[in-house]
């Protein structure tokens, strides 16, 4: 089958690789119908998430057909159509139980890479690296889904993918991250990056009871469609100073909370920005925290800061005591996809929200390589791509 | 007041040293004794043993590889406490000396059992013993972390996560697997 491989930084190529295969009895094997690239796909593309090899198959926003299954599998039938969450649990792990999915202890065969980094390893991703279980990804004609039961969303057979194909990440990423923010109504909500996690977020947060979304972030494109989701934005190039302007709009109170849909790629200008990717580039530090930054200090007193991330490593130079003098709370993680599918899933069959909006291009996996380079260099046009298979 | 299961652990004869570690598993005591009370069970779960000869599942073969080389043994439970604790040795003679034990309590907030598993490694010298030791690797530590989580993951889910045999962009250059 054809794949897009990760072959090194800048370097995405379409190999011709070996059919996925039933491995455990838990697993299905999913022929993919579509599948898209995700913003946190360019952290893998320009090589600051360690731990990938030369030949992983990348991608972990996923749908297909059921075309194989194995001996254990029990609701999962062959022919169904189903939505593949970038998680994988286990759904018998005490987190699990918890609906805690991104938290699961069973799904990462390389779980000693992450416990000695994090304390205590997660769940296994998707098409994410070795240290996330270096699990074969979506961007494929074939995946296999282990533990299927638990890793799976059947939707209606006739129903169009690109209307469900974001439950796989970044609409409950970008609800989860709404949802953090303890939103209580009448709410002011800044979110710092518009690309599609922060597009969900802005529609989520309208949806939790918002009053005002804040947009912030400095592509026209991407602010011009939070504006259709109601959002004021800011444009940050622009703005001389942010954080004098959410002030201004908040009528000196701040942001009830604050959403950093950036995370660890952050393309700021300041000073601390530079400095960051002097660092990165020196292996001082890993990420680049500059909208956590600047969320940390808009925020009211007393509010609240949800990241959905994507974080992997150290920050350096974080207003750790405006935090601390502000009392703010901190809400983070890997979204527990599971949990949010089927409420999610309703609200698209209701007609609450359709998030194929976010999709500005349609590709075959053959025109993958070229996309991620567009992707990389043009996040103007460039919002959300999906990849149609077969 | 109840003893908490860590606490009980904490506390135990053992000094609390590199190669002891411990893991919640959400089964009671009583299944985990069941499963573990049979020497060929451990094939289930540890990668290094590799079955067991005998019909009763008494002993276990082990077998640690190398490039090229590998050492084997064979090894039996000597000790066991309904509920509490299995201990198991290699059989006399073997190259390797291996004595290790499983301790079983249960764990607080109804999350099932705390198992603990100590493992220690003797070798009576000459070549093998070079490879073996070689083998177990820098970090003993980190085998038994590796068992104790795959154990969770076999008692729990009925499967070990695995992506052996997974398709990789490698696969082109060997030509086997054309579209």
């Amino acid at each position: 089958m054809k794949a897009l491989c990760w072959e090194g930084k800048h370097d995405v190529k379409v190999r011709n690789v070996r059919d996925p295969k039933i491995l455990n009895p838990h697993d299905a094997i999913i022929k993919v119908t579509t599948a898209a690239i995700c913003g946190s796909d360019l952290h893998l593309y320009d090589g600051v998430i360690p731990t990938m090899q030369r030949g992983d198959i990348l991608g972990h926003e996923t749908m297909g057909i059921v075309m194989e299954i194995g001996k254990e599998v029990k609701k999962v039938k062959v022919g169904d159509k189903i939505v593949i969450p970038f998680d994988i649990g286990c759904g018998s792990c005490h987190f699990c139980e918890s609906e805690e999915y991104s938290f699961c202890d069973n799904t990462n065969p390389n779980s000693m890479i992450a416990d000695t980094l994090y304390g205590h390893g997660g769940s296994a991703l998707f098409g994410y690296s070795h240290m996330y279980g270096g699990y074969a990804g979506g961007q494929a004609e074939f995946i296999r889904v282990p533990l299927v039961d638990t890793n799976s969303l059947v939707v209606p057979s006739d129903i169009e993918d690109e209307k469900v194909l974001f439950l796989s990440d970044i609409f409950p990423t970008g609800y989860m991250a709404a949802e953090n923010c303890q939103i209580q109504p009448g709410d002011t909500v800044a979110i710092w990056g518009a690309g599609p996690v922060g597009q969900m977020a802005i529609r989520s947060a309208f949806m939790l009871g918002a009053k005002r979304v804040i947009s912030i972030d400095h592509y026209e494109g991407r602010l011009q469609m939070a504006r259709e989701a109601g959002a004021e934005t800011i444009n940050f190039d622009d703005a001389e100073a942010i954080l004098d302007q959410l002030s201004f709009l908040t009528g000196g109170m701040g942001p009830d909370s604050c959403i950093d849909a950036v995370g660890m790629e952050a393309h700021g200008t300041t000073v601390t920005a530079a400095l960051d990717r002097v660092k990165m580039a020196a292996f001082l530090a890993t990420d680049r925290p500059d909208a956590l930054r600047q969320a940390i200090q808009a925020c009211k007193k007393g509010g609240t800061v949800s990241v959905p991330g994507v974080y992997g490593g150290l920050l350096d130079k974080i207003p750790f005591g405006a935090a601390f003098g502000k009392g703010l709370t901190f809400k983070m993680g890997q979204t527990h996809t599971q949990r949010y599918m089927k409420p999610l899933l309703k609200k698209i069959l209701d007609g609450e929200i359709d998030p194929s909006f976010v999709i500005t291009q349609k590709i075959t996996i053959d025109q993958g390589p070229d996309a991620y380079k567009s992707f990389n260099e043009k996040k103007d046009e460039f919002i959300k791509i999906i990849l149609k298979m077969h | 007041m109840e003893q908490v299961a860590q606490v009980i652990v904490a506390n135990k004869e053992y000094k609390p040293q590199a190669n002891v570690q411990s893991i919640t598993i959400g089964k009671t005591p009583m299944e985990i004794y069941a499963f573990l009370n049979r020497m060929a069970n451990f094939a289930l779960f540890m990668a290094e043993v590799k079955g067991s000869d005998d019909a009763s599942g008494k002993i276990a073969n082990w077998i640690m590889k190398g490039s090229d080389k590998s050492i084997e043994w064979k090894t039996t439970i000597t000790e066991n406490k309904e509920n509490e604790s299995i201990k198991w040795q290699s059989l006399e003679n073997s190259e390797v000396v291996q004595s290790a034990q499983f301790w079983l309590e249960e764990a607080p907030k109804g999350l099932g059992t705390v198992v603990t598993l100590a493992m220690d490694y003797q070798v009576r010298g000459g070549k093998a013993s070079e490879l073996f030791l070689k083998l177990l690797g820098e970090d003993p530590v980190a085998r038994i972390k590796i068992n104790l989580r795959r154990l969770k993951a076999y008692l729990e889910t009925g499967e070990i996560p695995t992506i052996e045999g997974q398709p990789n962009g490698k696969d082109e250059k060997s030509g086997q697997f054309k579209h």
